[in-house]
């Protein structure tokens, strides 16, 4: 016994054991039983359901599932709803690979014009919240479906813009697709750049034309990442929300995902649970495939990290014209969205974009005309400003930190089954599609649980899951800084008897401070704009910036909709170029979605 | 016992399924130098962070003089900074953000030392390791020599009467290498604590410690002093391992048959003088017999013929390589000799130093000479 208890007192005298066995225990509780529960909440009648499920609420019943895949309402409600997104998933990998892709390769591997610029342009678009592009689109090619007023496109032109291109399938997959391609330029570019070109080199010594050293040499020494590019594109594809949400609802087309939030919002959120579950399994059969086909090797050892001299492909007489074409694009999907929200929060009937009809009411004015005065002067628009400045940085400092100490520990006890399952646990909350995770915490933490009281509404909630759901970034950071320093450096000073916290602030965390500081930051510019995660829980009291343009676009306010856009828009790509140049972090370094 | 002796006792240390240390019984006297040599792999970095309590034995006792500092049976496990160790690492650890005096001083900070007292032990460190004009560089900024001696500096800082090493030389350049070792035996004269030396050069474990523990595959071969394990090693890794260029082995055949052993290869017969003869005698019909390449005279007087196969002038000694009884002999011969290839030459083997190995075991039977026989 005796024995035992100084093998604990050993195990818990060095400081990496307490923080993984401390994150274990939390990381259970905030994500593995959320996951329990969600399974539950498909199985159990809801408040709201009494009157269609004809049972007290609380009571065990199969009614959702079974309503599910009825004969009646499989095909419409479930079946088609999954095609879509599996339709949008593919379609928008395809997109993402080829443009990131090509765009990669003429910027690191040919003599193209204007890299500089076209690099720093293509990554706006990841950079920009993904349904910001969707807001863009609408502005342009809305026809007069929905009632009322059309876009820009139509009123240039004078021609209507059939529905097929201005809503659903094909503005989704697009705009995923170029949203996810600038991550396929950082995977793909890194690969280019970082491998060996004696490499290619070797078989074009070996007298192999051009094209077959590209077939046999590059595209395999490339696969590793676009598999994981695809793989991630993918995943986000299928579980997408917002822009499906706003490019899709006006023409009925629905995905897992925005019936899910239907449900979830409406009466019957046992049904949308089983959507939720029916996602998460999708979402784990990803990730089983992406660590089977990685699995043994993970990258090829073949790409050092050092860089080579890399012999640039001669665009020749195409030279001019592919790059005028690559700044005209890049311009065009990037900067176009912001002309976009300007114009249209400066119009003041909606669809008319003559001179006259311009005006800043709806910025400054005391009262724009629907009870609400213009945005800057709007009160409700400051505190939502306050509200998610503040939120941001609770959520950066809480991710960020543990995100650091999680790193620390799975770093010192690599290899172990502690560390791997709580390395597992802090990358499982990136599986769970958004909206799953925030009905999860909804249903969750809506009322008290022993010491824990009811969250919902609360700011705390959304810092809690802001945390959780922004781990995954900040602990992949945290692992990469500390497996980047030896740890000679931290053991020479445990000889000399520094204590833990002087080992963690006077060498670990000043040498790593970069890298560390980027693991506080992802999380920070992904809270400020965040929309799918905090949508489902927010409430009048704790209304964010990316919620009041949520209730805004849905309620058809689009002047006040597009001018919070523009904001959100402008603060996230200032702050991230500030923090850039100050810190080197960035958010296209990160994984972020 | 005194203060700075270490003692294992059947240590064993598994990584999942491997081992890395296999049942390693250890005794380091107080004020030793001792080697722990073996090629890469072999389990002596990891009995070297087990003494310094970076790494957790898995079974086994370890004793630093009378106090117990780990038992798996007990459950005690004394944590490193409570071990009276230093530690030197290979890639010296050296905190890349603070200067050379941060460095060295960081420790005694936290030792709560006067700022003075402190400045007189850097100060007094940076004169005996010559670092004085880099005070206020950062590791970056530094050769590799001298990032060796700060990391030095650092570890003497706090006096630890027990000094661990993890090939801390072999990031230098030969030259360098040679200055250091130089170094090293002379601070562990001035310094008086244990030195254990983790290296995988033999040569350098030959020149530096009292006693040297080899190793291989996890398992210790033997733990003798330098001239010892190169005279009379206990098996044929241990003889092969140590000495460069190689001992030579060559395959005979026994014949114990008569009064005096004899042994025969091709047309060759040597009469055998065993130290232990009965265990010789009783080793079977084969016998591989172990000569070191400064044991093997050419030149015209002996009388084994062979034929030249290549030769290395190195200045001061040459090897060549002598293909004789069927089989290539290594030489060295002391200053330079232009031998050319293809040259027919005398072998002499007599009255040298040989070993005598189990065919199967791979064992040592017995040490003694031989003496070639005309038929």
């Amino acid at each position: 016994m005796k024995v035992q208890a100084r093998k604990v007192g050993n195990f818990l005298k060095k400081p990496h054991n307490i923080i993984l066995l401390v994150l274990l225990v939390c990381l259970a509780y905030l994500v593995v039983v959320p996951l329990i529960y969600i399974l539950k909440d498909t199985m159990i009648v809801h408040t709201s359901e009494v009157n269609r499920v004809h049972q007290e609420a609380g009571t065990l019943t199969s009614y959702h599932w079974a309503k599910t895949f009825s004969a009646g309402e499989v095909y419409s409600t479930f079946l088609v709803p999954l095609f879509n997104s599996l339709l949008c998933a593919v379609f928008s990998c395809i997109i993402a690979i080829v443009a990131g892709g090509l765009f990669a390769w003429l910027v690191i591997r040919t003599d193209m014009h204007c890299k500089k610029l076209c690099s720093t342009l293509f990554m706006f678009l990841y950079i920009m919240p993904g349904w910001t592009l969707a807001i863009a689109w609408t502005n342009f090619f809305k026809n007069s479906l929905v009632g009322g007023t059309t876009g820009i496109f139509e009123a240039i032109t004078g021609i209507s813009t059939p529905n097929w291109f201005a809503y659903g399938f094909f503005p989704i997959v697009l705009v995923t697709g170029l949203h996810y391609a600038p991550y396929a330029y950082i995977l793909i570019g890194g690969i280019l750049k970082n491998m060996d070109s004696n490499l290619e080199e070797a078989a074009q010594i070996l007298k192999t034309s051009r094209f077959r050293i590209f077939i046999k040499v590059t595209l395999p020494l490339v696969k590793p990442a676009v598999l994981s590019t695809v793989l991630l594109v993918f995943a986000s594809g299928l579980s997408v929300f917002s822009t499906a949400q706003f490019l899709g609802l006006p023409v009925k087309f629905y995905t897992l995902a925005t019936k899910m939030y239907s449900y979830l919002n409406g009466t019957n959120p046992g049904r949308g649970y089983v959507y939720a579950v029916i996602m998460l399994v999708l979402s784990f059969s990803i990730l089983y495939l992406n660590q089977r086909m990685l699995g043994t090797r993970k990258s090829y050892t073949t790409v050092s990290g050092k860089s080579s001299n890399i012999s640039l492909t001669k665009l020749r007489g195409g030279r001019k014209i592919i790059s005028a074409a690559v700044v005209i694009f890049v311009m065009a999907v990037t900067l176009l969205p912001f002309l976009s929200f300007a114009t249209e929060s400066l119009t003041q009937v909606k669809g008319d974009y003559s001179l006259a009809n311009f005006t800043l009411r709806y910025w400054i004015a005391e009262d724009a005309g629907i009870g609400f005065s213009g945005i800057l002067r709007n009160p409700t628009f400051w505190k939502a400003l306050k509200n998610t400045l503040l939120l941001a940085v609770c959520c950066s400092v809480g991710a960020g930190t543990v995100g650091c100490l999680a790193g620390y520990g799975i770093a010192r006890k690599w290899g172990t089954k502690l560390a791997s399952c709580v390395n597992s646990l802090t990358f499982l909350p990136y599986l769970i599609p958004s909206i799953a995770i925030s009905a999860i915490y909804l249903s969750m933490f809506s009322v008290r649980h022993g010491i824990i009281p009811a969250l919902y509404g609360s700011s705390a909630m959304l810092v809690l899951i802001g945390v959780v759901k922004y781990l995954p970034m900040a602990s992949r950071s945290g692992l990469n800084s500390m497996f980047q320093i030896s740890a000679t450096l931290e053991e020479s000073a445990l000889i000399m008897g520094v204590p833990w916290h002087k080992r963690m602030c006077r060498i670990l965390v000043p040498i790593q401070k970069t890298s560390i500081m980027s693991g506080y930051l992802l999380p920070f510019i992904s809270c400020t704009r965040e929309m799918e995660l905090f949508v489902l829980l927010y409430t009048p009291s704790s209304v964010l910036l990316t919620t009041l343009l949520f209730m805004y676009n849905q309620k058809g306010y689009e002047q006040f909709a597009n001018a919070i856009t523009l904001l959100i828009v402008i603060i996230v790509i200032s702050l991230n170029t500030i923090i850039n140049k100050l810190t080197g972090a960035s958010i296209d370094s990160g994984i972020g979605g | 016992m005194a203060e700075n002796s270490i003692v294992l006792k059947n240590v064993t240390k598994r990584f999942g399924k491997s081992v890395a240390v296999d049942h390693l019984n250890l005794e380091i006297d107080a004020n030793s130098f001792v080697s722990l040599l073996g090629p890469s792999g072999c389990g002596k970095t990891t009995t070297l962070r087990m003494i310094a309590g970076l790494e957790t034995p898995t079974e086994g006792e370890i004793w630093i003089g009378d106090r117990l500092v780990f038992s798996a049976q007990k459950g005690i496990d004394v944590p490193p900074n409570e071990r009276g160790v230093g530690f030197l690492f290979q890639n010296y650890a050296l905190w890349p953000h603070m200067t050379v005096y941060k460095n060295i001083a960081f420790g005694l900070e936290n030792l709560k030392w006067s700022k003075a007292d402190i400045k007189k032990k850097v100060d007094e460190l940076c004169e005996l390791l010559q670092l004085s004009d880099f005070l206020n560089r950062y590791p970056s900024e530094l050769s590799g020599g001298q990032q060796q001696r700060v990391a030095i500096a650092r570890t003497l800082a706090t006096s630890p009467q027990i000094l661990l090493m993890d090939e801390p030389l072999s990031n230098l350049d030969a030259k360098l290498r040679l200055e250091m070792r130089t170094e090293l035996k002379r601070l562990h004269s001035t310094t008086k604590a244990t030195f254990v030396y983790v290296t995988h050069d033999q040569l350098e474990a030959m020149a530096l410690s009292t006693s040297i523990c080899l190793m291989n595959t996890a398992v210790l071969q033997q733990y003798a002093p330098p001239l010892k394990i190169y005279a009379e090693p206990v098996n044929m890794f241990v003889a092969d391992f140590v000495g460069n260029p190689a001992m030579n082995f060559v395959d005979f055949s026994l014949e114990t048959s008569g009064s005096v052993p004899f042994i025969r290869r091709e047309k060759e017969t040597f009469g055998v003088e065993a130290l232990q003869e009965k265990e010789l005698k009783a080793s079977g019909k084969d016998v591989i017999l172990g000569i070191r390449p400064e044991d093997v005279k050419i030149g015209s007087a002996g009388k084994i013929p062979g034929k030249v196969i290549s030769s290395f002038p190195y200045g001061m000694e040459t090897t060549v390589i002598v293909e004789c009884m069927g089989t290539n002999l290594r030489s060295v011969v002391f200053g330079s000799i232009n031998f050319t290839e293809g040259q027919e030459i005398m072998v002499d083997l007599d009255n040298r130093r040989t070993c005598f190995f189990h065919k199967e075991t791979k064992e040592l039977i017995s040490l003694g000479k031989i003496s070639h026989i005309k038929e």
